[in-house]
This record gives structure tokens, sequence and C-alpha cells, in this order.
């Protein structure tokens, strides 16, 4: 890659901090930490008036890697953004960014009231190291992009939030960093608005910049990032695989597990290498007014593999370990699925030709069924498993939220995915990708 | 391939030393600059379209009321031109340096929600509001020649003392208003003191006298107030040659560096000790 590297306005040069051109390094963080000073009176009465955000935090950017950081509240996301930003200082360690940066930490930053759209773009580009030249190639294109027409020549005071909104993100989107840091930003604005700024984000990450994005919306990261941090009280919890460390934090911190294992392992679980008689005897012995017991369920990629997460555009698989333990009730088993809302989205009923009479003798049973790809939408979907009696309908077990895992998207070829030409995330739990058959009908 | 030269890094550290002033720092942000003092601008005269004006008229209707009281009282202010012009350049610069100084002092407070979400040096925010100042300078300049040769009073060589020392003015009043935008982030009333010292500061100065008035050996000592050498270099580079106290204006120039270091250290230390603390 041929990389064009400039300073942003303020950007001092450091005949010492040279970077790996081997590895294209763009972004090296050494041992950031940030301690503020609280000034509450229970700080001073307790003495503890040390507050770390930011602890020995280290990691090395490559060109065209895009970084996302996850973490609750107050884990240190947004102060390691505004010292890579340059808006606060570290208490101690250092950073170096390679190339010109920008950060886009609020939309429509120091937008005057009284002044028009139009004067508000030039200082708005100013503030993010732009030039007059620059501003007057892109100003029609920042306009068009904002749609904000004939009022971009009226003052400011005069627009509602959503066309302050579009205009800041107009701006911001037309600033041609290498290094992009953005904080947030999507989640702001009405729908149309964020469909906007999803669709540029596209194009500005897809386009080999270096990208260093904060977010709550886990979604966001896996969408536009491949590598991330987990932040947690101003510490690295873990650095690698957007995939791995977003599957991790939502495992942590959202209750999600894509195995389920009944917590009391039942007698023939106990005894696997027991006979088919002893076993039948087992089953006897384990009844004792259960009828069938749900053993294990997990979900699995396309592989085979247990997985937490699933790309949108890939087959999962459900498997459930269950024990029949009563003849003759032709039991089956059956799933729920309900979003991150908690809602249902659909149920799925045991339809295996090769069972046509369920499971009406006692034993134990592994059914695997299969999502077909670009089925769920984005998200975390949770896993109800049941093992029913159909007609009539009996619920013998319910495992509530049994499994749970979530669908990303990433960016790239949006042919696979039902994206089509929207960039906005989609609502409700599944986003089906269906045939289509189109002619004219004028002729 | 040929070998390319090693790209510049932006180096993150831990502050350290006063960190006062950094000219290449300034001249890297000079975009910036350039779009904060046309966006002072702008913002004045979309809020207020005849604040231009208003820097003579504030001064001209006061100088009719002081003429009228001077008449009815028959005092002697001991000045060498028409009492009117003396009074007239006096009003004028002084509210210029007091509204400057007061908006230098705001200035950082006002831009403290950009300086949150993008870096700039701070010391750009007053930087850009005493530059805005100059076209008051060029109006007020014209308005005071007017005066000036309405009533008939010569021009002299000295005119070109103007220009100097009407950017001591401003010095003075960034040296001030920087000073006083440390102190706010510390403690908020420190805006009223600037206000007293302004008030007071009218009356204390040869604003509405000639400092010729005073005994000579008050004279010495009056020169400790800056505005002492500034109206004398002015008013003797407009009409009263005579009168340049270059000794005075020296010691005015010197204050307002002075003022203007002090203000730029007390401003970084203060904004770095309240980035510490939440």
């Amino acid at each position: 890659m041929n990389l064009t590297l400039r300073t942003m306005p303020g950007q001092s040069a450091r005949e010492s901090a040279q970077p790996d051109t081997a590895q294209q390094i763009m972004v090296d963080v050494r041992n950031l930490s940030k301690r503020y000073q609280l000034t509450s009176t229970d700080a001073k009465k307790t003495g503890q008036r040390d507050f770390w955000a930011l602890k020995d935090v280290s990691f090395k950017l490559e060109a065209g890697e895009r970084l996302g950081i996850i973490g609750h509240n107050g884990a240190g996301k947004s102060t390691l953004l505004k010292i890579l930003s340059r808006v606060i200082n570290p208490t101690a360690g250092e950073a170096f960014l390679y190339g010109r940066s920008s950060s886009l930490l609020e939309v429509g930053t120091g937008f005057q009231p009284s002044l028009t759209g139009r004067q508000n773009i030039y200082m708005n580009a100013a503030l993010h190291g732009m030039s007059r030249a620059e501003m007057d190639d892109k100003i029609q294109a920042i306009i068009d992009f904002s749609e904000i027409g004939q009022f971009i020549d009226e003052p400011v005071r005069t627009y509602s939030t959503g066309m302050r909104s579009r205009l800041g993100f107009s701006v911001a989107a037309h600033i041609d960093p290498e290094i992009l840091m953005l904080d947030e930003v999507l989640s702001v604005g009405d729908a149309a608005f964020q469909q906007k700024c999803l669709g540029r984000m596209d194009e500005l990450t897809g386009n080999h910049r270096t990208l260093i994005f904060v977010s709550h919306s886990i979604g966001a990261v896996r969408r536009f990032c491949d590598r991330a941090i987990w932040l947690s009280k101003g510490e690295v919890v873990m650095d690698g695989n957007v995939r791995d460390v977003c599957d991790a934090y939502e495992g942590s911190t959202m209750n999600i597990a894509a195995t389920f294992q009944a917590p009391i392992q039942s007698a023939i679980s106990r005894n696997v290498e027991a006979s088919k008689t002893q076993k039948a005897a087992l089953f006897d012995e384990m009844a004792n007014g259960d009828v069938a017991a749900i053993v294990s369920a997990k979900v699995m990629d396309e592989t085979h593999q247990p997985a937490r997460s699933l790309k949108i555009d890939q087959k999962a698989r459900i498997e459930i370990l269950f024990d029949v333990l009563k003849p003759g009730l032709r039991i089956e088993p059956a799933i729920h699925f309900r979003n991150d809302k908690g809602e249902m989205m659909f149920v799925v009923a045991y339809t295996d030709p090769s069972m046509p009479d369920a499971f009406n003798e006692t034993g134990r049973f592994r059914t695997i069924t299969e999502l077909p790809a670009n089925l769920l939408n984005e998200g975390v979907h949770y896993v109800t498993i049941g093992l029913v009696t159909a007609d009539p309908l009996v619920r013998h077990q319910m495992v509530e939220k049994a499994i749970a895992f979530s669908v990303y998207e990433v960016i790239g070829d949006t042919t696979k995915v039902a994206r089509g030409r929207y960039a906005r995330s989609f609502p409700g739990g599944l986003r089906p990708r269906l045939d289509w058959t189109t002619e004219r009908a004028d002729d | 391939m040929s070998q390319k030269p090693a790209p510049p890094a932006v180096h993150i550290r831990p502050e350290r030393g006063a960190g006062v002033l950094n000219p290449l720092e300034i001249w890297k942000f000079r975009r910036l600059l350039r779009q904060m003092i046309s966006r002072n601008f702008q913002t004045r005269v979309a809020s207020s379209p005849m604040s231009l004006v208003w820097g003579f008229i504030r001064p001209g209707i006061m100088t009719l009321a002081f003429l009228f009281l001077r008449n009815v009282s028959g005092a002697d202010f001991g000045t060498s031109v028409p009492y009117g012009l003396h009074i007239f350049t006096g009003l004028c610069l002084w509210f210029l340096f007091q509204d400057t100084a007061v908006q230098v002092a705001g200035s950082v407070a006002t831009d403290s929600a950009l300086s949150q979400k993008v870096y700039f040096p701070k010391v750009l925010s007053p930087i850009a509001m005493v530059l805005s100042r100059w076209i008051d300078l060029a109006v007020i300049s014209a308005a005071v020649a007017i005066v000036q040769f309405a009533m008939g009073v010569p021009f002299s060589l000295h005119i070109v003392y103007l220009a100097p020392a009407m950017v001591t003015l401003l010095l003075l009043a960034f040296g001030l208003g920087v000073l006083f935008a440390g102190l706010m982030i510390y403690h908020p009333d420190y805006r009223k003191i600037l206000e007293t010292i302004l008030y007071l500061g009218l009356f204390l100065s040869p604003v509405l006298f000639s400092k010729e008035i005073l005994p000579t050996t008050v004279q010495e000592y009056y020169l400790v107030n800056p505005m002492v050498g500034i109206l004398s270099a002015v008013r003797g580079a407009m009409f009263e040659p005579e009168l340049i106290d270059f000794f005075a204006w020296l010691v005015a120039a010197g204050i307002s560096v002075a003022l203007s270091l002090a203000g730029l250290i007390v401003l970084s230390k203060a904004a770095r000790n309240s980035a510490e603390k939440i």
C-alpha cells in the first residue's frame, strides 16, 4: 500500500518516533494511563481521591485495521479515544499516530446558531484540519449529502435537530483522514440519518482506512471492525479478533451461552458404558414421574463447532440431546426463538420425516436442526428448548433461553446478505433473503 | 523503489512544564485561527448588526454628556486640544479595551464545549478573540480622525505611531483577558473582579482628563497604570505629538507583555488542573 502521510494541524514531528514501515504501524499506544482526581466530599472523606480511568493500555494498529473498543459505561473507552484525539492528556504512557488523523466525538461540534449552515461548514471543516481549498472542492458534496438544500444559507438556529445532525455528520463524512476515530456518532439522529451514517461508514471503513471505533453497539463493532479491545475499569481485558472479543464480552455481560448442559447429570449420563438392557432399566428408574429430560443443547456454526456468534450469511445448527423416559407419548423437541427484547420471533416444530411418530420409545436421542443462512437479523437471539407432545399439546419440559447466540454482519459483499441498497440497521428479529422475479409489465 | 522520507508522527504524552505558547503549533493551526477570527466577527454581526457602529456611538453619547457637565461646572481637565476630542478618543479606546478584555476572558469558556470534542490549542480562543477586534480598531481610528478633522485639529507625521500604539492596547487587553480567562477556570466569580477593575479603571486612567493635571511626583507612579502610556501614545499619534511619552509607552508595553505571559501560564495551568478533576 502506498501511504501518503501528512500531519493534522498541530501534529508535532518527532524524529525518534518512526513507524515500523514493514508492518505499516499507524497507531502505537504504549502504557497509556489516565488518572482523575475526585473532588466530591465523599472522596475527600475517604481519602480515595485518585480515580484511574485508564491503566496501562497498550496496543498497535496497522494500516487498514479497524479496531472496535467495547466495554461498559465507565470502562475507559471514551477516555482512550479522547487521549488519542488529544482532547485530554494522559497521566502516564505515550502514543504515536502516524498519518493524518481525525476524530469525531460528537456530531455538529462547534456549530454557531447565529451563523449559516455554509459558514458553519467552513468552521467545522477547519476544526477537522481541512484547508479552505479542500473545502471549496467538497462543499457542494457536503451540502448535497446533508440534504439541507436551500436552507444552507439560513442561520443554523432555524434548523431542526435532524438538520443539524445531518449537517454535522456530512462535514465529518467528507474528512479524508488516514486514521479515523469515532465515538458513538452513529447512534444519534433519526432512522433516516442513521442510514446515511452507516452507508458512509461502509464507504469510509471499506477504503483501507485505519479506524478506531468506540461503541456500545456490539453489532456495529462486529460490522465495521476486524479487531476489538474489551476494556473494563480502564484495563484491557481482551484484545483480538472482533468475533472472539465480542463473543467473550457478550458472554460475560449478556449471559450468552452457546451451550446448555442440564445442571444435574442423569443416571444415564453417568453410565455411558451401560448395556442396552441396563440403560432401559435406568430410564425406568429415572422416569419417576418425568417423561422426558433435556440433557444438553448447543448452537453450532457450519463447521459443527459451538459458536456464540454467527455470520448472517452462514447456516446455524442447533443440536439437542434429550432422554425419553416413558414410551408411547410421541415426545418431540420444540424450539422457540426470541430476540434480544424478549419478543417471540417464531417457533420451530419437529418435522423430521425419518421420525414420523416422533419419539415413542425410551432412550437418549440427538437431533439437529439447521437454520438457513440469511434468516435471522443481526443481534442477540435467545433459544428456548422444549420437549412436548404435540397433539394434544403437553409441555413436558421447557428450558427458557437455554442457549443464546448473536448474529452479525460484516461489511463487504452485500449481494450475499439481505441488505440490498439499505445502509441502516433492519428492524425486527428476522431478515430473510428472498428470491425475486421481476419483469416489465408495461408492454 | 525509492526510499520515502520517514513520516512524521503525533506524539501524545503527559504535559510537562508551563506549556505557555508554542508558536509553531499556533502556525500549524493558522487555518482554524483564521476561521475562528472570521466566526467571531460573523457571530457579532449576526447577533448585533450595528456592533461596529456602537464602538463610537456609545463614546459619542458619553462625550456629549461629559461636555455638558464640563460646560456647566467650568472644570479644567488640562487638555491641550478641544476637550470633546480628548475624551471622545479616550472613551473610544477605553470601551474597545474593556470589551476586548471581557471577551478574551470569556473566550475559553465560550469554546469549552468545542475544546472537549476537538483538539486545538486552548490559547487559540483568546488569540482569535483579540485578533477579531482589528476591524473595531480601524472603525474607531476613522471615527476619531473624522471628529479631529471636523474640529480643525491638524494631523502630524506622528500618525505612524498610531498602529503600534493600538497594538499595545490590544496586547494589554489580551494580557488582562487571558489572565482572567485562566482565573475564571478556577472560580467563575473572577469575572466580577475583572468587571470591577475595568469599571474603576475608567476613572483611574487618563480617559476623561489629562495626566498633566496631576502633580509631577504622582505622574511618575501613575505610569504603573499601562493605560497612561497607551492613551498618551494614541493621542500623541493623532493630535498631541508633543505629549507622546515614549517611556510611559515602553512601560505599558512591558506590562502588557508580562501580563500576557503570566496570563498564558495561569490559563495553561488552570486548564490542565481542571482537566485532571472530576
